[in-house]
């Protein structure tokens, strides 16, 4: 009853009180202690905000034309020619005004103020735009499988609750799409961004229009640029984070820290240096190596184990010396090659690359000596491959991933866990699938938002804060941390007896 | 009168007056030492053993013409004397003394004397010496007939180049039979006995033609021949043959392994063997030698391997060694050695490379090492991560080419001849049952037990890597490998017989396990390292072999019904760089001959057993792959249908790219 009361409040009005006191959607951005994302989580921003919706001032004309029949015409121009006259005659009226009109009257008239409301008006539909005919974003259709599968569900199928739009041809057909979304369809939020054009565009049209964006980009940037964007794409850097946590809960408080070169896991480091950073751990080494070339990949084994180190060459004098004298006592004038035990300062080394790397890094730690090393692993561990061939030095090794047992997902997502682990599944598919949950998810949360909801479309936004009821067993505590990203619960898997196990479900590491 | 009784003493002192029939008749009894003979599998000749080399005839088969010339030059008197000849000695003191001269030098010894001299007394001049080889040879007479004497002699004296006898001496001087030499060269042969090297005919040909004219006059003079005769056989032409032993001609490297099997067989040493005029059949194919030895002549991977040997220091001079070969081919259903070459020049090197060389297989061992794994249940598809290895404290394998970083099944490890992924194979399947395996195989040279053997780190030969692929060859049943049918005494009695091939077999591997390693095999040549003859793969199947720094080079491979083993280095073990392997330097080589008698043999494919299955499975990742190559795997344990996450990190570059 409060979130619905709360929601009420915080309605499309924004858009007005921001005609009223000069401050435009936009301005936002510019003024984040405004509206910021813990404020909307918090109760009592609501409450701050009921307080200032209180005061009552007409809508300055010129202003409102400005902030929302300006970008409102600019949309309906992106409009299809056979789509334009769909548009509802409200709509129409809003849109048909005239920057002219403000010359004669400084405030909205009455009429032209309830036709602003109207547009705020959403249909309960979900609008979903995907590039799906990009052959370069294959996994959209993932995301739509997984999307369309919650969405459908107990839905009748000639009122399907959501609209697809690919955006697959540029720029041009996005916002052609995004037009009819919201000017015909009306659609309560809208669901898309996996590419970085669509990120940008539907993150600023989300902000010009109030309209709830939940961004399925991996990037989470595009939560800054305004209140109403929504990151729900598993998150990187959390992920490297519950890492840090699992590993100083066993103890690995001195980890050592192989880096891709290119860049693909700096995220998840990063959380993991933070967290460790924040909460005692030690960062030993942290050493880049250049993916797939076995000279690199050795040399940083090499300055990991200290074998090149100035300071180890009495060491190696002593060994030769041993060596000597051994050959003299067999008799035999051929030396053995003295080889530097490796230095091993370090509790584990975190390795956030895949099996195929891992397995190749477990074969030069054992060529130079290295026995047993704890390892620390990410996602892309998470193959049959780690384990299989055996290989006893990954035994006690953990990683963490972001999707638990496959046994535990919907059975309409056809995710078919391999019959050897549930926990795993066909390599080809295993992307195939992350997408599906990742949609799944995202429509559960949308669909719970949306459909549950009538009334304003700016109102959703704020359910947001307090909706985690809403989800499925696979959600975390809350869905999105204060600063609307998303909060996904992370996996901690281990490496016993060669198989791979399930350690446990993290779903915050704040109580750590 | 005391003069008398001195003379009587001191002949009486030498044994003059003792009775010596014992020590006669046993000279009597004497058998001339025969050669003994070894033969191919068709009874053509490979060559004689002997330790004189002596070619008996009785003294009826020996040309009348012959004898006469002897006796006409050595002993005028032979058929009158009673073993000496009083006049002759005096002669002889006289033209000694310079008192009388002669046309011709005759000794004072009659022929009876020389054999005396020969059997019993030996070289020593002296009066006393001279005194009892009179009596002796008197008492020979009293003994025996002229005809005893005079075979006795003309088959038992040396004369020259190797020759014991008159038959000797035509095959090594005119390279034909007695029988069937003119007067004119009988005359040549009559003269050898006075001094066999001094008139060696082809040494010296001027003093034998001398000597020739010697022997022709006294034939004159005995009225053997008239001035006529004479004049005719003094103008007849003399043509000699360089000798060439036959056994240096076709297979010595076989006919010195022969005799030293036979001597083994027989319990007996290698010279009593060569005395003991028996005939040896053997298993080689004569052909089959020739064409092998003409593969072998012309083929250019010597010369290659000759530019590319590095130098040794000899005595301060930097030189370079020669590049020798060494091949086999056998039977790999009976065992029979068919080739055998053991070296490139018999007469520069006699060391047989093929039976008595110990070097590294490289690695031609690891056919041991993936039967064992096969045979331990492991799969041709069964994946391995590459990159360098330690064992142990300081065994630190490296894979040719430096191959790493990869990933490989069993079968692409294999033809690739991947060293990393072979130790570590035997290292998980046990290092001991991989000996075990390489002794029920048949390598008989001793392995060191360290893991190093399975790359090849114990030396072998050929005969060893023969068993082994023949085993292979054969559905998986080692027959063991034999070089001689049968030995026949001089009575024609058989003394010796190979045992029946059944007696000789033992099954060694599955034949469905065999299968697979056939076909692994012939990957090697489809897809692996001996790629440049991929042409041969639908008939034979091999494995290549380099020890380090291409030190030694070997292909072992095998057709249906034959395998060949070839081996390319040196005698000192000195490296050959460039790009040098027994892909290059050994395979061609083996190709050459093996595509021949594949041409001359029509081998079948090799048969496929009931209980395998075939799969197209991807080489890297193990997984079934329709654009995979073929993989063979038992019936009862087929590839997994498992996915490989490998492939697809291969493929993409990355894994679960969610977050890229």
């Amino acid at each position: 009853m409060f979130l619905t009361n709360s929601g009420c409040i915080f309605t499309f009005f924004m858009i007005i009180q921001a005609c009223v006191t000069g401050k435009s959607g936009t301005t936002y951005k510019q003024n984040p202690q405004e509206i910021s994302l813990n404020d909307i989580y918090r109760p009592q921003y609501v409450s701050n905000h009921k307080k200032s919706n209180k005061i009552k001032r007409k809508p300055n004309c010129l202003k409102a034309y400005n902030s929302i029949v300006r970008p409102l015409k600019t949309l309906a121009f992106h409009l299809e020619k056979n789509k334009t006259d769909k548009i509802d005659r409200k709509l129409k009226a809003l849109i048909q005004i005239e920057k002219s009109q403000c010359e004669n009257q400084p405030h909205l008239s009455k009429s032209q103020r309830q036709l602003a409301k109207n547009f705020d008006q959403h249909s309960r539909k979900i609008g979903i735009v995907l590039p799906l005919s990009d052959p370069d974003y294959q996994h959209s259709r993932s995301i739509l499988k997984g999307l369309v599968t919650v969405l459908n569900s107990g839905s009748d199928k000639s009122s399907r609750p959501y609209v697809i739009k690919d955006s697959g041809g540029g720029r041009k057909q996005t916002l052609s799409g995004l037009a009819d979304l919201l000017l015909n369809h009306k659609v309560g939020m809208i669901i898309g961004g996996v590419n970085e054009l669509d990120a940008k565009l539907l993150t600023s049209w989300a902000a010009k229009l109030a309209v709830p964006l939940f961004l399925l980009n991996k990037d989470d940037k595009y939560v800054d640029e305004s209140r109403f964007v929504f990151q729900v794409f598993p998150r990187a850097k959390l992920l490297g984070q519950t890492l840090a946590y699992a590993s100083l809960k066993n103890s690995y408080s001195n980890v050592a820290i192989l880096r891709p070169h290119s860049g693909k896991s700096d995220r998840q480091i990063d959380g993991f240096k933070e967290f460790m950073k924040n909460r005692g751990g030690n960062i030993i080494h942290e050493i880049s190596y250049r993916e797939n070339e076995y000279e690199s990949m050795d040399q940083a084994i090499r300055k990991l184990f200290e074998l090149d180190d100035e300071t180890r060459k009495g060491e190696l004098v002593q060994l030769q010396r041993l060596a000597l004298q051994e050959a003299k006592a067999r008799g035999s004038q051929e030396l053995k090659t003295p080889i530097l035990p490796p230095r091993i300062s370090f509790d584990a080394v975190f390795i956030p690359d895949h099996f195929r790397a891992v397995r190749h890094f477990v074969r030069i730690f054992r060529f130079h000596g290295a026995s047993k090393i704890p390892l620390l692993g990410n996602h892309e561990w998470r193959s049959k491959d780690l384990v299989f061939p055996k290989e006893p030095f990954l035994n006690g090794s953990m990683f963490v991933d972001f999707v638990g047992d496959y046994q535990n997902t919907p059975t309409k997502l056809e995710i078919k866990p391999l019959k050897t682990s549930s926990l795993l599944v066909d390599p080809e598919q295993v992307v195939d699938y992350d997408y599906r949950l990742i949609g799944y998810f995202v429509g559960k949360l949308a669909k719970d938002v949306v459909m549950t909801h009538t009334g304003k479309r700016r109102q959703l936004a704020s359910l947001l804060e307090v909706s985690p009821s809403a989800f499925l067993k696979y959600q975390p505590v809350s869905a999105f941390s204060q600063d609307r990203k998303s909060h996904w619960p992370a996996y901690i898997f281990k490496v016993d007896s060669n198989q791979i196990i399930l350690d446990q479900k993290i779903d915050s590491i704040e109580s750590y | 009168m005391m003069l008398m009784l001195a003379v009587v003493a001191w002949l009486s002192a030498l044994g003059v007056f003792n009775s010596h029939e014992n020590v006669l008749k046993s000279l009597l009894s004497w058998q001339l030492p025969e050669n003994t003979v070894v033969f191919d599998r068709d009874g053509k000749r490979l060559g004689e053993l002997y330790r004189k080399d002596h070619m008996y005839y009785s003294i009826d088969r020996i040309p009348k013409f012959l004898k006469q010339s002897v006796i006409a030059i050595e002993d005028r008197s032979f058929l009158e004397h009673k073993g000496f000849d009083l006049k002759a000695i005096v002669r002889a003191s006289l033209v000694e003394l310079s008192i009388i001269d002669s046309k011709y030098r005759q000794g004072g010894s009659t022929i009876t004397q020389q054999v005396i001299r020969h059997f019993l007394l030996g070289k020593e001049k002296s009066l006393h010496r001279k005194v009892q080889e009179i009596g002796l040879a008197y008492e020979l007479e009293k003994l025996t007939e002229k005809d005893k004497i005079l075979e006795i002699y003309l088959n038992t004296m040396y004369l020259g180049n190797g020759a014991y006898g008159v038959g000797a001496a035509a095959k090594r001087y005119f390279a034909r039979p007695l029988d069937r030499l003119l007067p004119h060269e009988h005359a040549v042969i009559a003269g050898l006995f006075q001094s066999p090297s001094r008139f060696n005919p082809v040494r010296h040909p001027t003093r034998a033609k001398k000597r020739q004219l010697q022997v022709l006059a006294a034939l004159e003079t005995s009225n053997v021949i008239t001035h006529d005769e004479f004049e005719k056989l003094k103008q007849a032409k003399l043509r000699y043959r360089r000798f060439r032993n036959v056994k240096s001609l076709r297979a010595p490297y076989f006919v010195d392994y022969v005799q030293m099997q036979a001597a083994k067989i027989l319990g007996t040493t290698l010279d009593q063997l060569r005395v003991k005029g028996l005939k040896i059949y053997t298993t080689l194919d004569l052909k089959m030698q020739r064409r092998a030895k003409k593969a072998f002549r012309a083929s250019s991977v010597f010369l290659k391997a000759e530019r590319r040997a590095e130098s040794i220091v000899k005595e301060g001079v930097e030189e370079k060694p020669d590049v020798e070969g060494a091949l086999l081919t056998i039977d790999s259903k009976t065992g029979e050695i068919l080739t055998m070459i053991g070296g490139r020049n018999y007469g520069r090197s006699q060391f047989n490379r093929a039976t008595q060389a110990l070097r590294s297989p490289g690695s031609a061992f690891k056919p041991i090492v993936f039967a064992a794994a096969l045979s331990k249940g492991r799969k041709w598809s069964d994946v391995s991560y590459v990159s360098p290895i330690s064992v142990g404290d300081h065994y630190r394998p490296r894979n040719v080419g430096s191959v790493s970083l990869t990933e490989t099944t069993l079968l692409r490890a294999f033809y690739k001849s991947l060293n990393t992924v072979t130790v570590e194979l035997a290292e998980k399947v046990g290092l001991e049952y991989v000996l075990r395996m390489a002794a029920k195989f048949g390598v008989r040279s001793h392995l060191k037990k360290e893991l190093g053997t399975a790359i090849g780190g114990s030396d072998v030969n050929l005969l060893d890597l023969a068993r082994v692929y023949s085993v292979f060859a054969n559905q998986g049943v080692l027959t063991d490998l034999y070089a001689i049918e049968k030995i026949v005494g001089p009575t024609g009695r058989v003394i010796f017989q190979a045992k029946p091939k059944i007696k000789r077999s033992k099954r060694v591997l599955d034949e469905e396990l065999n299968f697979l390693m056939v076909q692994g095999m012939r990957d090697v040549l489809r897809h692996g390292t001996g790629f440049d003859q991929r042409k041969l793969a639908k008939w034979v199947a091999g494995k290549t072999g380099t020890s380090d720094k291409a030190v030694d080079n070997w292909f072992c491979g095998f057709s249906d019904n034959l395998t060949t083993i070839v081996w390319v280095g040196t005698d000192q073990h000195t490296p050959i760089s460039g790009h040098s392997n027994g892909a290059v330097l050994a395979l061609p080589l083996w190709s050459d001959f093996m595509s021949n008698e594949i041409k001359l043999k029509a081998p079948k494919e090799f048969e496929v057993p009931a209980g395998v299955v075939e799969f197209k499975i991807d080489p890297r990742f193990g997984t079934k792959s329709p654009t995979g190559v073929s993989m063979w795997f038992l019936r009862n344990n087929p590839p997994s249908s498992r996915v490989s996450g490998l492939e697809r990190v291969n493929r993409l570059g990355s894994f679960r790219n969610v977050f890229d």
